[in-house]
């Protein structure tokens, strides 16, 4: 797999509610995705060229303060091609959401890492406009783990 | 995250930014006081605040409330206050990027400017984030650009930046040092939906791919130094196409799969060719002062071909050694010198072919157990020197054909076979044949005036005609038998007609018998 985009917590857009709060935690920017309720993040960008294979989205963080159970996240593709009949100011689009989860580190603040395959899409082709909708999916019962997950960096990966 | 202020001795102040002023954030109310709740201030006379109902937003200039938009509780607003001086003063106030109202006011006085709360005391139950001042008035766009970052996009007369992402972090992000001093106690908490304002990063595409990769240098004058190339399955290319492109080294290490080198260069010069491979090798050198320093083709299977074709191609050194399969050392030219050739194959053919005016065949040690070996010289002054043919079967041919030729030695040792020796010349003289030849060998001289002197003629079996047919021959001896007609005699012996009735009968060199016609036998002396 190649790397081909970065989102950072400082590039990140917010939808009118629901979603986590840009905080510096030991001077480092991140997106805190709280425990009980569903939160989300975007990043809007254009599909660069050369997309080949399975997309990969690949989620860095750290917890708070749990050192036990399991997070899961959620990711979803929102991708309109040049033509498409997608109405861009009055909704959205997404694809199905993807999901993945891991087991927090036992210390808190060690780094994991979250690889969600996008089976689903959304079709995402080179130069497409593309919203990456990021969120954890705190409402499921199998996301065990207590506090805060922060967010430090997410990673969209092609099969190159 | 935002700063939080749920009591009457909370908030945030600092020196008052005065002259020309724009300042801006993000705000909220928590909870309805249902009084006057003071967003922020800059002076005693400039206050952003609720009316007495604690909802309605209201600008305070100093002499009346100027009630400018109803606001709910718990919604996030971007407020914005521009003053275009301290006196006279213009000021506009915005909600959400748009103008909400404008007007004329009182000289803004006062030193010290407040969030959260105002000089009387009329506090905020709510919420303040992304803190932003600059010493101008920004425009409508300014202020909708700013609006929607938690960052400042203009940072030309900015004041102070305050993102208030923890109650603790009052600083100035803007590097001014217009830090805000607290009071009371605060809290962090959540923040309104605004971007930092940051750029995503893209990383260039490299792809890396186990096989089939394709390098290609096209340039005028590229030059390859070093190429290393490592590929398992799939074919591999290289390809350089220079006037004056030089390949110093090519290493190819390739298992299965044609390898390809090409250089197509009016001045190319191969240094060194290692080429190891299971498969088909083609080096093909195409120039033409092309010089083939060394080629060592080391391969078990498959075919090599090393082609040099140039009018001064010379090929110093070929060692070719193939277990299997053709090998050509092919030198085609006007004037080539083949110095040495060795060729070790066990099956196979072996052809070494020199046509030139002035050909020499220095050495040629054909040793092979079979097939044949042709040493052909044709030259007008071509000149055998020795040769020796040594094998067990087949047939060896010496020709030498010139009309000066001279056969000084000839030494033929073979044993089945016949052996040809011609000798065809007007002027030839034979020194000395010996013929150790168990096969008929005749000897055929014909000459105008050749003068046969000595024949010393060893035969073991076989038959020898000595035939002279000469216009002024002097036969030293012939004696006719008086019975005339020819010159034979039964016995072998020669005799001489001394006179018409006597005669000698030759017995050794100095001595004869002489007979006379009535047979008196006389023994003399010459």
């Amino acid at each position: 797999m190649a790397t081909r985009a970065i989102f950072t917590p400082n590039s990140a857009e917010f939808p009118a509610s629901s979603f986590p709060q840009l905080l510096l935690v030991n001077r480092r920017p991140v997106l805190a995705f709280d425990a009980a309720t569903d939160e989300s993040a975007y990043w809007t960008f254009v599909a660069p060229q050369g997309l080949t294979g399975t997309i990969t989205v690949v989620i860095s963080y750290i917890m708070a303060s749990a050192t036990s159970g399991n997070v899961y996240f959620q990711a979803a593709l929102e991708a309109v091609s040049d033509g498409d009949s997608t109405d861009l100011d009055a909704g959205t689009s997404f694809d199905t959401a993807n999901s993945g989860n891991a087991t927090v580190p036992g210390t808190a603040g060690y780094i994991d890492q979250i690889s969600i395959p996008m089976t689903n899409a959304d079709s995402m082709a080179a130069a497409d406009y593309v919203r990456l909708s990021v969120n954890r999916d705190a409402d499921n019962g199998s996301d065990t783990a207590t506090g805060d997950c922060y967010v430090l960096a997410v990673e969209l990966r092609d099969g190159a | 995250m935002s700063v939080r202020f749920d009591a009457s001795a909370d908030g945030l102040s600092r020196a008052r930014l005065a002259g020309a002023a724009t300042f801006m954030g993000w705000f909220r109310i928590a909870e309805d006081r249902n009084d006057y709740s003071c967003f922020f201030s800059l002076g005693t006379d400039a206050l952003i605040v609720t009316g007495g109902d604690g909802t309605t937003l209201v600008y305070y200039h100093g002499t009346v409330d100027n009630e400018l938009q109803a606001l709910s509780a718990g919604t996030w607003y971007h407020l914005t206050l521009t003053l275009t001086a301290d006196n006279p003063a213009e000021w506009v106030a915005y909600v959400n990027g748009a103008q909400a109202g404008s007007g004329t006011q009182n000289p803004v006085g006062g030193a010290t400017m407040y969030v959260g709360t105002d000089q009387y005391g009329e506090w905020l139950n709510g919420n303040a984030a992304y803190l932003k001042a600059w010493n101008a008035v920004l425009t409508a766009d300014e202020i909708r650009q700013e609006m929607y970052l938690a960052r400042p996009v203009r940072t030309e007369n900015l004041h102070l930046w305050t993102p208030l992402l923890a109650h603790t972090d009052l600083a100035d992000y803007g590097g001014s040092g217009n830090n805000w001093t607290a009071s009371g106690t605060l809290a962090t908490e959540s923040g309104p939906p605004v971007s930092w304002g940051g750029g995503i990063l893209y990383v260039p595409y490299a792809a890396t791919g186990p096989a089939g990769q394709n390098a290609g240098v096209a340039s005028a004058s590229a030059t390859a130094v070093a190429y290393t190339v490592t590929a398992a399955p799939g074919g591999l290319t290289r390809t350089v196409s220079a006037a004056t492109a030089s390949a110093a080294a090519l290493d190819l290490s390739a298992a299965p799969g044609a390898v390809s080198a090409s250089v197509d260069v009016a001045s190319a010069s191969a240094g060194a060719f290692d080429l190891t491979t299971a498969t088909a090798t083609n080096v093909a050198v195409s120039a033409a002062a092309a010089t083939a320093v060394a080629l060592d083709t080391g391969r078990t299977p498959g075919a090599i071909s090393a082609t040099v074709s140039t009018t001064d191609a010379s090929a110093a050194a070929h060692d070719a050694v193939a277990a299997s399969g053709l090998t050509t050392a092919d030198v085609s030219s006007a004037s080539a010198t083949a110095s040495a050739f060795e060729v070790s194959r066990t099956p196979g053919a072996v052809s070494a072919a020199l046509d030139a005016a002035s050909a020499v065949a220095a050495a040629l040690d054909a040793s092979g157990a079979v097939g044949l070996t042709t040493a052909s010289v044709s030259a007008a002054v071509g000149m055998a020197a020795a040769y020796s043919a040594d094998r067990t079967t087949g047939a060896v041919t010496v020709t030498v054909a010139s009309a000066t030729a001279l056969a000084d030695a000839l030494d033929l040792a073979a044993v089945p076979d016949a052996t040809t020796v011609g000798v065809d010349l007007a002027n030839a003289s034979a020194a000395a044949y010996d013929a150790g030849i168990n096969v008929s060998t005749s000897i055929t001289l014909t000459v105008a005036g050749a003068a046969a002197a000595a024949y010393d003629i060893d035969t073991l079996t076989g038959s020898v005609t000595i035939a002279a047919g000469l216009a002024n021959a002097t036969a030293t001896a012939y004696r006719p038998y008086p019975s005339g007609g020819a010159l034979t005699t039964p016995d072998d012996r020669i005799y001489e007609v001394i006179a018409e009735d006597r005669y000698m009968v030759i017995a050794a060199e100095d001595r004869y018998l002489e007979i006379d016609h009535e047979e008196r036998i006389y023994i003399a002396s010459r």
